[in-house]
C-alpha cells in the first residue's frame, strides 16, 4: 500500500490543455473520490495515474516512486472499468486470475487469492461461468475481484457503478465501502454523481474544466464550499444562489429586505460594498412568521413531496428583473400549495457568501 | 395481443411481391442454377470431341477422376497454392491491420494505400506481377539476379507457383486487411487497457486477448479466402502461367477450364466442377454453422 502524490501534472491533447497542473496528495489508505461534470478531466486524471495516458509534464508518485513514465503494468495499480472490461472468452476464474497468471504467480497462490476474493464477493458459485452468463451486478463483482486478487498498492475505479440500476447501485456502494474498510487499500474513485461522492469518500476532489476546485472531506465541502462551483455541485437540490448587495455592512436581499448585521470583526467585509453572491442550502431556509423582519417573501410555484420532507420551489421577487427561483426543503408537515405566499428565514450562520467576480468564498 | 398479420393478405399482394423478386430470381436462375444444373447433368455423360453425340455413362467420369494421376496432381497443386495464398495473405493482412490500428498519425493514408490493390481485377494483378518478374528484363528478375537467384518462372515450376501465390495474395491482402481492421476496432479498448494494467505486454495481449477475440473474423476470412483461391484465381493463373510449366500451376479450377474448353472433355470437366461445387458447399456450410455457434463471443 502507498499514498499517491500528483506534482504539477499537466496533460494536453493536441493543443488543448485538459489538465492544468494539478498538485495534490492522497494519504495512504484513503478513499478519494474525484467528482465533477462530464468533460472536467476527472477520468483523465485517473488514466494518467493508471498509465493509460502519458503525462505532458509533471510527476506522479505512488509511494516513493515516480511512476509518471512507467508502463501501466509496472505501476502496481489495479483498475475497475465502467464497462467492467471482462475478457469475454474467459471464465470468471480465468478473468480474475489473468493478472496473476501473466505475472507468473505460482498456481497455489493464485488459487488462494481467488478463493479469498470469490468468497468476499460472493462469486464462489460462478467461477466457471462466462461473463455473458452473469448479471450486471455480478460482472461488476468479477471486475472488482480481478482488482482485489492483484493486491496492488492502489485501486482505481472509473465510474464503476454507472451501468447498474439504482437499487443495485446503492447496494454496491455499501459493498465498496465495506471492501475498503476491510482491505484499506488507497483508492481513487471517479464519478459524476455527487451523492456517490459524498457517501463513499473520505476525501473528495471536485474538478472543473481541468483544475481542482476544492479538495477536502465531504463535510468540509458541504459545510464550507470554497467556490460557487463546489457550492452548487455538491448537495441536492443545488444550493440557492441569490444576488445580494452589501450596504453599510449589512446584506440587502433582492426584494429589499436586509439580513441581520454581519459581525464587524470579519475582515473580508470591511470597506466592502456592492454586489455579493449569497448561497443558502434548501434545508437552511426556515418558515418564518408573516410579520417577522428580515425574511424572504416568496410565492410558491411547485411543491415536491418526498415524504420525510417537502421541496418547495418558489419565486423570489427581485428589484431589477422580476424574480429569482429559490428552493426550500421544509419538513413534511408544513406543506404550502402553489400560489401561496410564504416567508422564509435563513438559519443562523448558514449563509455562504461569495465574491461575484472571482466566485470564491468570502470568509463567514 | 394483436393478431399476427401476414405480409401477403391478398393474392394481389402476392403477385406484386413476386414481381419485385422476379428479376433477382431470373438472374440467379439463368446464371447460377441453369449452368450448375448443366454441369451436374453433363458430368454423367461422355461426349465426342466434335460435340455431335453424347452417351450416358453414369459415374464413369467421376471414377476416371479418382484414378487420374493428373487430377490428383492438380488437387495437390491446388492445396499448396490455396494454403500458401491463404496463409500469406491473411498473415500479412493481420500484421498490416494491427499496425494500422495502432497508427495515430497518417492512419488514413496508410489505410487507403493498403486498400487500393483490391480495386485491381485479378488478371490485371497477374499481368502486373508477370511484368515485374518477366524472365527477360523484369525489375524483380534483375534484382533477384543481383542477389544470385536466377528467376525464370516459365521454366521452373516452383518459381511459377511462388509467382502466382504472390500475385493472388497481393490482391487479397487488401480485402483481409479491411476485415481484420474492422475486427480489431470492434474490440473494446478497455479490454486491452485492462490487460495492460493486469501486466500483459504487447505480445501477451495479442495472443491472449486480441487474437481469440478476432477468431470470428479469422474464421470467416479463412473460408472466404479458400473459396477465392479455389475459384477467382483462375484469371491470375491464366494470365501468368497458363497452368504451366508442365502442369506445375494447374489448379483445380484451371484444369476445369483446360480440360473442358481446350481438351474438349466436357463430361470430365463437368465432373470436376461438380467436385469443386461440393467443396464450396461444404465450406459455406461450415462457415454458417461454426461462425454462428462456436466462435462468436458477443
Amino acid at each position: 500500500m502507498a499514498g499517491i502524490e500528483l506534482r504539477k501534472v499537466v496533460k494536453n491533447f493536441g493543443k488543448t490543455q485538459v489538465i492544468e497542473g494539478i498538485s495534490q496528495s492522497v494519504p495512504d489508505g484513503t478513499f478519494l473520490v474525484i467528482v465533477g461534470p462530464s468533460g472536467c478531466g476527472k477520468s483523465t486524471v485517473l488514466r494518467l495515474i493508471a498509465g493509460l495516458e502519458e503525462v505532458t509534464s509533471g510527476e506522479i508518485f505512488i509511494g516513493e516512486r515516480d511512476v509518471a513514465r512507467l508502463e501501466p503494468k509496472d505501476r502496481d495499480v489495479a483498475m475497475v472499468f465502467q464497462n467492467y472490461a471482462l475478457y469475454p472468452h474467459m471464465s470468471v476464474r480465468e478473468n480474475i486470475c489473468y493478472g496473476l497468471k501473466v505475472r507468473g504467480l505460482p498456481k497455489a497462490e493464485q488459487e488462494r487469492r481467488l478463493a479469498l476474493a470469490a468468497d468476499m464477493l460472493g462469486l464462489s458459485e460462478y467461477l466457471d461461468r462466462s461473463p455473458r452468463q452473469l448479471s450486471g451486478g455480478q460482472r461488476q463483482r468479477v471486475a472488482m475481484g480481478r482488482a482485489i486478487v492483484r493486491e496492488a498498492a492502489v485501486f482505481l475505479f472509473d465510474e464503476p457503478l454507472s451501468n447498474l440500476d439504482a437499487s443495485l447501485r446503492n447496494q454496491m456502494r455499501v459493498e465498496l465501502r465495506r471492501l475498503h474498510e476491510r482491505l484499506g487499500t488507497t483508492s481513487i474513485y471517479v464519478t459524476h454523481d455527487q451523492v456517490e461522492a459524498m457517501t463513499l469518500a473520505q476525501r473528495i476532489m471536485v474538478m472543473n474544466q481541468g483544475h481542482v476546485e476544492q479538495y477536502g472531506t465531504p463535510d468540509e465541502l458541504y459545510l464550507s464550499p470554497a467556490t460557487v462551483f463546489t457550492a452548487r455541485f455538491i448537495g441536492s437540490p443545488n444550493m440557492n444562489m441569490l444576488r445580494a448587495s452589501l450596504e453599510r455592512g449589512r446584506l440587502k436581499l433582492p426584494g429589499g429586505t436586509f439580513l441581520p448585521p454581519i459581525p464587524a470583526t470579519d475582515a473580508a467585509f470591511t470597506g466592502r460594498a456592492g454586489e455579493i453572491l449569497l448561497g443558502v442550502r434548501p434545508e437552511d431556509l426556515l418558515p418564518a412568521g408573516e410579520n417577522a423582519p428580515e425574511t424572504l417573501r416568496c410565492r410558491v410555484e411547485l411543491v415536491e413531496v418526498l415524504g420525510a420532507d417537502t421541496l418547495v420551489h418558489c419565486a423570489l421577487p427581485n428589484e431589477a428583473e422580476g424574480q429569482e427561483p429559490i428552493i426550500a426543503r421544509l419538513e413534511g408537515s408544513s406543506r404550502p400549495g402553489p400560489g401561496d405566499v410564504i416567508h422564509l428565514g435563513i438559519r443562523h450562520g448558514k449563509a455562504h457568501l461569495f465574491d461575484p467576480v472571482t466566485k470564491k468564498r468570502l470568509a463567514v | 395481443m394483436q393478431e399476427k398479420r401476414y405480409a401477403f393478405a391478398a393474392p394481389r399482394d402476392f403477385a406484386l411481391a413476386v414481381c419485385f423478386i422476379l428479376p433477382q430470381l431470373v438472374v440467379t436462375g439463368l446464371f447460377f442454377f441453369y449452368p450448375a444444373g448443366q454441369a451436374v447433368l453433363g458430368s454423367f455423360f461422355m461426349e465426342d470431341a466434335f460435340g455431335l453425340s453424347k452417351e450416358f455413362v453414369g459415374l464413369e467420369n467421376y471414377r476416371r477422376l479418382a484414378e487420374s494421376g493428373e487430377y490428383l496432381h492438380s488437387a495437390w497443386v491446388s492445396l499448396v497454392f490455396s494454403l500458401s495464398t491463404v496463409l500469406l495473405s491473411m498473415g500479412l493482412a493481420l500484421v498490416l491491420a494491427v499496425t494500422a490500428d495502432q497508427a495515430i498519425k497518417g492512419g488514413k493514408f496508410y489505410k487507403s494505400a493498403v486498400i487500393i490493390p483490391y480495386a485491381v481485377a485479378p488478371p490485371l494483378a497477374g499481368v502486373l506481377w508477370m511484368f515485374l518478374f518477366n524472365p527477360s528484363g523484369g525489375a524483380m528478375t534483375r534484382i533477384l539476379a543481383g542477389l544470385g537467384v536466377s528467376w525464370n518462372h516459365m521454366l521452373d515450376g516452383d518459381q511459377a507457383m511462388i509467382l502466382i501465390i504472390i500475385a493472388a495474395s497481393w490482391k487479397q491482402i487488401s480485402y483481409n486487411f479491411l476485415f481484420f481492421l474492422a475486427g480489431l476496432q470492434a474490440i473494446p479498448k478497455s479490454l486491452i487497457e485492462a490487460a495492460a494494467i493486469d501486466g500483459a505486454g504487447f505480445w501477451r495481449r495479442f495472443l491472449g486477448i486480441v487474437f481469440p477475440l478476432l477468431s470470428p473474423t479469422t474464421f470467416f476470412l479463412l473460408v472466404v479466402n479458400t473459396i477465392y483461391t479455389l475459384f477467382e484465381t483462375f484469371g491470375i493463373v491464366h494470365a501468368v502461367t497458363s497452368g504451366g510449366p508442365a502442369q506445375a500451376t494447374s489448379t483445380l479450377i484451371y484444369k476445369v477450364y483446360n480440360d473442358g474448353f481446350v481438351g474438349l472433355d466436357f463430361g470430365g470437366s463437368s465432373a470436376q466442377s461438380v467436385v469443386l461445387m461440393i467443396i464450396v458447399m461444404a465450406l459455406t456450410f461450415a462457415q454458417f454453422h461454426f461462425v454462428e455457434k462456436k466462435v462468436a463471443y458477443q
